[in-house]
């Protein structure tokens, strides 16, 4: 029995050496591992925000009261709010947003001081930037209209409401879905093409040590990527880590190993490389879109909804919010890591099942 | 001149290996009136780099070479129009049907294609494909598709066709074929001729010029009918009665590359006989001397017609380094009763179409067995079933005792696997493809090094120990896949036209481990598309379109009217009738 578990752990690390080689052996290929994702991270960090910075608008003002005035003195002080024009009719306004001078156009009608009516005009063209900008209006004119209960907004978790924030953090799982996706992806069917499958078929290896020494060589790169993004966020960006680094680190060995078995299933699918590609470049793209990480899930019809439910990339970006951002151990949001767990043995039963029935074609 | 060749300068650049030399100060001149020049020798002497060169695919990097009188350059369009150039790869595109393949490459030579149909369908006429014109070129056996390149160089009645190994890894058949085209092709076209090279001597010899080159050196060049006498009075055939004749595994280590001063340079069977080839100025006597002294049997020695491989043998062997050899002799051969393969009517179906057709046959301890059958007869199927790389639709196989299909691994564990294309890691240097193999088969860490240490240096591996797999020379990636798979002493040894591309003696020494093997005890199952390669096997089988259609000893099955025939002869005949008669029952 011993030399059964002992020959059994010499192949799986057989396997597994065998896979980092052909991974890690190029100098460029191990540069293609780590010098995207960290540019990558930048390009996030910096460009991805739904903020806006700079707000220009054009203005269309009839009534000359004192509350229009002091309206108007406070959305010009504002610093986002940038005026680049004054218009004299309707005409002038909507045509500064069809130009797309000005992202909004404030129309403040005649009798406003009495009516307190005021129309905001935006360019829905890029809804985002719109809802943004509107908001921000909003916000300075309810401050302006309740003088005695003003409103005052605090971001829990996320203090300046920064949306880079969430994005940044999320994407320290979303980059390593492209990583491992794509590594396991491609694995076997590099194989099949250089004829080396038929070769480690017709070791005695049985089907789940394929699979193991198949599995860890991509989970344990995407980790180690997912954790250099990780001291980038901590460190460069600023964004503190309020949970625990040992619950961080089990998160996402946890995911990396529920999305590797999708990416083998992939692969045993897949006749040559480049369908094995473009599969599973496919299927991040729709793990990453129906994950929440860029859209809100709340947003999504019921049914959709569900569709999302199955995605391991909801749980795992879920789940990294909590423990990075709130603080939560791997103990308290346990309702997001059972679900992430059973999608993950199902991937892998997937990719065994599919390993051993592929093998006639 | 045809070709002329002056202080020829070219390398390669590597990764691992720096830029490595394929030819420095070589020359070479050949006049106009040749039609039909080969090029031979090893992997890696060069023959492809010099096809290339004389298409001006690769540039030299000092020299001149003249093609007829113009410089290869691929820009020039008169140079362009008068060569046709067939790759080893081919070079077509695999996604097209076979007539828009011929079409496109007869454009782009300047074939007007409207006018030109007709005579390309002539031309599939006459290699018997006109039905096949629409089927994708990727669906097509190895043999049509060869045929189909060689047709797609044709087409455009060049000057010059050049062909780089037109027939590797094809059957006997349609090697017959493809020949018999380019010889029609060239005997029509007065001003045409065909350069090839080739791994077959028996293709070689049919040529009016021979090239035989070593590490980027002419070794030996000449008219085919000139060459052969150089080697006169040194090759013998021995021949024992019926009863007294030695096993092959006897008798084959009395060469020199096994005794540093036997007189003998090659040993094989052939015929049902031994062929020999001997040491220049070695007295029939003295032959006659060493003969007695290590075979107690009778025999006669009787002079024998030489062949160009013949030539090729002797001269290749000039630079053998002897190494002095581990294996001892081992001089009584036992058979054994044993059964390990065990094949027990095995069909299989891929959809409708049924790829084996009810199989039954044994292999038995230490036996050398032999699959042979023309491109696409169910060879590769019946393999793979064997090595549990397909599950069989009915039937059943044991391995060692070991249902294949229920106990894959137990059966695996004693089977040893090199396939037909080089199937390492092309990444992994030559080490580290051995100790993933060596883990991969359980070896504990003493036992891996023993093993390892043992094995490069049987394979002389030493010099290539941390070169990628892939930069590799060809040789000795077949070396270092033959290797791998012995590495956990299997029991049986799967060779799937391993020797593909080898020459002569690299094909010589493969086969001189393969018979060690089996002296020891472990049974070795081949597929080849070298006839004389079956010579070897105790038994082998020959298959078409799925059906076993014959199945014995090498006596047993090429005897024609009571006289031993060459299993090429007795393989194409039988094919040939086999087909006759099906399509006949057919058309009945």
């Amino acid at each position: 029995m011993k030399a059964v578990i002992e020959e059994s752990i010499l192949r799986i690390y057989a396997l597994i050496v065998k896979e980092f080689l052909t991974i890690l052996k190029d100098k460029s290929s191990r540069v293609i591992l780590f010098a995207p994702i960290i540019v990558q991270c930048f390009i996030f960090g910096y460009g991805a925000s739904y903020h806006l910075e700079h707000v220009p608008y054009a203005l269309y003002c009839q009534d000359n009261s004192k509350e229009a005035f002091s309206l108007l003195m406070k959305i010009k002080h504002t610093p986002k709010f940038e005026q680049i024009a004054v218009c004299d009719d309707m005409h002038c306004l909507t045509d500064k947003i069809d130009s797309q001078e000005a992202l909004l156009g404030i129309y403040i009608p005649e009798n406003f001081s009495k009516t307190k009516n005021i129309d905001i005009l935006t360019d829905a063209r890029n809804t985002a930037s719109a809802n943004t900008a509107a908001s921000y209006v909003t916000q300075i004119i309810d401050e302006n209209n309740s003088k005695n209960s003003i409103l005052n907004f605090r971001y829990l978790f996320n203090p300046n409401n920064y949306t880079r924030y969430t994005i940044l953090i999320g994407m320290c799982l979303g980059l390593s879905v492209i990583q491992v996706l794509l590594l396991s992806a491609l694995s076997v069917c590099r194989e099949k093409e250089d004829g080396t499958y038929d070769m480690m078929l017709m070791t005695p290896s049985k089907t789940y040590e394929l699979l193991l020494g198949k599995a860890i060589a991509p989970v344990a790169i995407a980790t180690v990527q997912s954790i250099i993004l990780i001291l980038i966020c901590n460190f460069y960006f600023a964004i503190e880590i309020k949970g625990d680094v040992f619950s961080l680190l089990c998160l996402i060995v946890l995911f990396d190993l529920a999305i590797v078995g999708l990416g083998l299933a992939i692969s045993t699918l897949c006749k040559t490389t480049m369908q094995a590609l473009i599969s599973g470049f496919s299927c991040c793209l729709v793990l990453i879109l129906t994950s929440g990480l860029l859209t809100s899930i709340d947003g999504m019809p019921d049914w959709f909804r569900i569709i999302a439910k199955m995605n391991p990339v909801h749980y795992g970006i879920y789940a990294i919010w909590n423990i990075y951002l709130e603080g939560k151990s791997i103990f308290d949001i346990l309702d997001l890591l059972i679900p992430l767990a059973v999608l993950g043995v199902i991937t892998f039963s997937i990719a065994a099942y599919l390993f051993r029935h592929r093998i006639d074609n | 001149m045809l070709i002329d060749i002056k202080d020829l300068e070219f390398s390669y650049k590597t990764k691992d290996r720096g830029n490595i030399c394929v030819f420095k100060n070589f020359s070479f001149c050949l006049e106009n009136s040749y039609k039909k020049i080969c090029l031979t020798g090893p992997d890696g002497a060069g023959k492809s780099t010099l096809l290339k060169l004389l298409t001006g695919v690769l540039k030299p990097a000092k020299g001149s070479i003249k093609l007829r009188g113009l410089t290869p350059n691929t820009n020039d369009r008169h140079f362009i129009e008068s060569i046709s150039y067939m790759s080893q790869t081919l070079g077509l595109y695999k996604e097209l049907s076979v007539i828009d393949n011929l079409k496109i490459f007869a454009a782009l030579k300047g074939l007007d294609i409207k006018d030109s149909t007709e005579y390309l369908y002539s031309l599939l006429k006459k290699v018997d494909l006109l039905q096949f014109k629409d089927r994708q070129f990727d669906d097509l056996s190895g043999g049509m598709k060869q045929k189909i390149a060689l047709l797609c160089a044709i087409a455009s009645k060049p000057e010059i066709l050049i062909l780089d190994e037109p027939t590797v890894g094809v059957d006997p058949l349609s090697r017959k074929e493809i020949f018999s085209l380019i010889d029609e092709y060239i005997g029509t076209n007065e001003k045409s001729c065909c350069i090839f090279s080739s791994a077959y001597l028996d293709e070689a010899a049919t040529s009016d010029f021979a090239l035989i080159l070593e590490d980027g050196q002419v070794i030996l060049k000449g008219e085919t009918t000139d060459l052969c006498s150089k080697v006169v009075n040194q090759t013998y055939t021995l021949e024992f009665s019926k009863n007294e004749k030695p096993d092959i595994r006897d008798i084959f280590s009395l060469t020199s590359r096994y005794i540093k001063n036997s007189p003998i340079i090659d040993l094989n069977p052939r015929l049902g006989q031994i062929n020999l080839t001997v040491k220049e100025n070695t007295h029939k006597e003295d032959l006659i001397d060493f003969l007695h002294e290590n075979i107690k049997k009778d025999f006669i020695l009787k002079k024998r017609e030489c062949s160009l491989e013949d030539v090729y043998i002797c001269y290749g062997m000039k630079n053998h380094v002897f190494v002095e050899p581990d294996f001892i002799k081992n001089m009584n051969f036992q058979k054994s009763d044993d059964i390990v393969v065990q094949v027990k009517d095995i069909k299989k179906k891929f959809g409708n179409f049924v790829a084996v057709e009810k199989s039954s046959f044994n292999v038995k301890k230490g036996e050398i067995f032999g699959l042979l059958g023309p491109n696409g007869a169910g060879k590769t199927t019946t393999f793979r079933m064997i090595c549990g790389l397909l599950t069989q639709t009915e039937g059943e196989i044991l391995v060692n005792g070991f249902d294949l299909s229920k106990a894959k691994n137990d059966a695996r564990k004693t089977i040893g696997y090199v396939s037909q294309k080089f199937s390492l890691y092309q990444n992994l240097s030559t080490k580290e493809n051995l100790v993933y193999f060596a883990r991969s088969y359980g070896l504990k860490r003493d036992v891996q090094k023993k093993r390892i240490e043992k094995i490069v240096k049987d394979f002389s591996l030493e010099k290539f120990l941390n070169t990628k797999s892939g930069e590799l020379p060809f040789g000795v990636q077949r070396q270092l896949s033959m290797a791998c798979a012995l590495l956990h002493h299997p029991k049986i040894l799967f060779l799937d036209e391993a020797t593909s591309g080898a020459d002569p003696l690299a094909r010589r020494k493969f086969f001189d481990k393969v018979l060690e093997l089996s002296s020891y005890g472990t049974s070795v199952i081949v597929t080849t598309h070298f006839m004389e390669e079956a010579e070897y096997c105790d038994n082998f089988l020959i298959q078409d379109r799925g059906k076993i259609l014959i199945l014995g000893t090498p006596d047993e099955t090429c005897t024609k009217n009571g006289k031993r025939i060459s299993v090429k002869q007795a393989f194409v005949e039988l094919i040939e009738h086999n087909r006759d008669k099906e399509d006949e029952n057919e058309q009945a």
